[in-house]
């Protein structure tokens, strides 16, 4: 493949948009500070449940349940 | 569309109304996605079992041009990465942002744009690889025409992600969600600069070893620990053991995991310096990974039993474990000293499969056995065959690990000892290449049980079973 360009100035670009990465993630990240994402740690975790798969249930049962042991079960 | 969420809306719950709104349109771009995952999965495990073969019997199809070792072998990578695990991201990541924001997937039609061109690229690329042409650098085979295709199919994947975020109906960002943002982010950018066309000579095998082993930073390893970190504590029903560490763990794994690259190319003719900061970059990656172990472990315990019940934690747990492992061996592998032993053997190919199949397509497995049944509101029949889906590809993975890591170091041992003859390096390695090739049977048969049962899944055949949630579900729900 012809390079299009000599190795110096491709470099140069590379350089610009490695800065420009580090500098998204890092403005990603002062954003996440300002918007108060690290401020309540504790409750961001149940951010997943809801009323209806609250903590405490089990979300997943394809081989079956604890208290019954019984996986399959007829439709009506 | 509007008379089915007017029917939705009946329902009294609120929550579970907008979860079930949720997954239905995710519902035929995730499908789509996951299908042609399952494809290549196909695909690429024949092309690797084939790889494997070659090395006990190297004359078998050598006749056949498409089908010798320097084909077949990249065939595999490239059908196991692009079509395979890319594909099976995809999907994944189009379901955990909408159920992460609470919010339906923004620009559907870009999704199915999305998995058409992957489609077309990766097959073009295969069919090139297949008949000689090639970029000839790993992980980066596929000619531009593949490349061009894929770009676009990855940059609608990311808009659509990023409008569904925009869109959220939830304030806190989950931890599983920084990593598919960062994920999405990033993908495009990584393939687009990997595959421009000015490196040679060193430059290039530099570029090369940035953009593989960046190719595990951004795309493989978010997807498999943003599943992890939303299934074990969404399955056991209970929250992540310490939220704080989860997310200093996401920092810390994007401020290092990055510069990992270049301890690919350790004893390589690059500047000291750029190999030395890789390997200190590689030792710092404990600290992220600690943080995952911990926080995986410590949630899981006094839930172990749970394990009986949830196919989806069996494999995700797995995969987590094999996180750990695969983390920890990939940072003492980086050392030079280490590395005296186990580069160009064996043992770098274990490595490559704890990594990506035992930790990453394992808890894919787990992902898509959770997402499917909310999407087809089918329960998957025949759950016998998921047990054997998960302990033939359980042992054949520990198998193909084990027998790579002991075959690795001594062939690594034996072409250190100067009194040694070369061809005993490889002599020593003949058993062990036998039980990979058994291991690659074990798991082609896994895979056969399950693209057996995920076919059943998508048209919604075999055996009827309904179990809740789904029993507890509006019937407006099922199509």
């Amino acid at each position: 493949m012809a390079t299009l360009m000599p190795l110096p100035l491709a470099g140069l670009i590379l350089i610009l948009v490695a800065l420009l990465g580090g500098a998204m993630a890092m403005f990603a990240f002062l954003w996440a500070v300002r918007s108060k994402q690290f401020k309540d740690l504790s409750s961001g975790a149940y951010a997943i449940f809801d009323e209806e798969e609250p903590v405490g249930k089990m979300t997943d049962n394809t081989f079956g349940f604890p208290e019954s042991e019984e996986s399959t079960e007829k439709r009506d | 569309m509007n008379s089915d969420q007017e029917t939705f809306n009946i329902n009294e719950s609120p929550e579970l109304t907008s979860r079930v709104l949720t997954d239905a349109s995710a519902s035929g771009p995730v499908i789509a996605f996951f299908t042609s995952a399952v494809f290549w999965l196909l695909i690429g495990t024949v092309f690797g079992l084939i790889a494997s073969i070659k090395f006990n019997f190297p004359d078998w199809l050598g006749s056949i041009p498409a089908l010798t070792f320097g084909r077949v072998r990249p065939a595999h990578l490239n059908a196991v990465i692009y079509g395979w695990a890319s594909m099976a991201i995809a999907g994944c990541y189009v379901w955990l942002t909408a159920r992460l924001c609470r919010t339906e997937v923004g620009w559907p039609r870009l999704l199915y744009i999305s998995v058409l061109l992957w489609n077309m690229g990766v097959l073009y690329g295969i069919i090139s690889i297949l008949g000689g042409h090639t970029q000839g650098m790993e992980w980066l085979e596929f000619p531009r025409i593949a490349v061009y295709l894929i770009t676009p199919a990855a940059v609608s994947l990311s808009l659509s992600i990023l409008r569904t975020f925009h869109a959220r109906q939830v304030k806190h960002i989950y931890v599983s969600l920084w990593y598919v943002l960062a994920s999405v982010v990033w993908f495009p950018i990584l393939y687009l600069i990997a595959n421009l066309p000015f490196y040679s000579g060193v430059t290039q095998a530099a570029a090369n070893w940035w953009y593989a082993h960046n190719l595990l930073t951004v795309w493989v390893t978010p997807a498999g620990l943003a599943a992890a970190y939303y299934f074990i504590p969404k399955v056991i029903g209970r929250p992540i053991h310490s939220y704080y560490l989860s997310l200093l763990g996401f920092w810390t794994f994007a401020l290092f995991y990055n510069w990992n690259g270049i301890h690919h190319l350790v004893g390589g003719p690059l500047p000291t310096w750029l190999i030395s900061t890789s390997i200190v970059a590689s030792v710092l990656m404990f600290i992220p990974v600690i943080t995952v172990a911990i926080n995986h472990h410590l949630t899981m315990i006094g839930h172990f039993k749970k394990l009986k019940y949830s196919p989806t934690l069996r494999f995700v747990v797995f995969g987590a474990m094999c996180y750990t492992a695969v983390s920890f061996q990939g940072s003492i592998e980086a050392l030079r000293s280490f590395s005296e032993v186990s580069h160009f053997t064996h043992y770098t190919i274990g490595h490559a499969h704890l990594g990506l199949y035992a930790f990453f397509t394992m808890i894919l497995f787990g992902a898509i056995y959770y997402i499917m049944p909310r999407l087809v509101k089918w329960e998957w029949p025949y759950p016998v065959l998921i047990k054997f889906h998960f302990w033939f590809v359980a042992l054949g993975i520990a198998l193909y690990v084990v027998s790579l890591t002991i075959g690795g170091i001594l062939q690594g041992f034996y072409m250190n000892d100067a009194s040694q003859p070369f061809i005993e390096s490889v002599n020593i390695t003949k058993p062990y290449l036998l039980a990979r090739s058994i291991a690659g049977v074990l798991i082609l048969i896994g895979h056969l049980f399950f693209i057996y049962i995920f076919t059943l899944m998508v048209t919604r055949k075999g055996a009827i079973r309904l179990t809740p949630p789904w029993r507890e579900e509006p019937e407006a729900a099922t199509r």
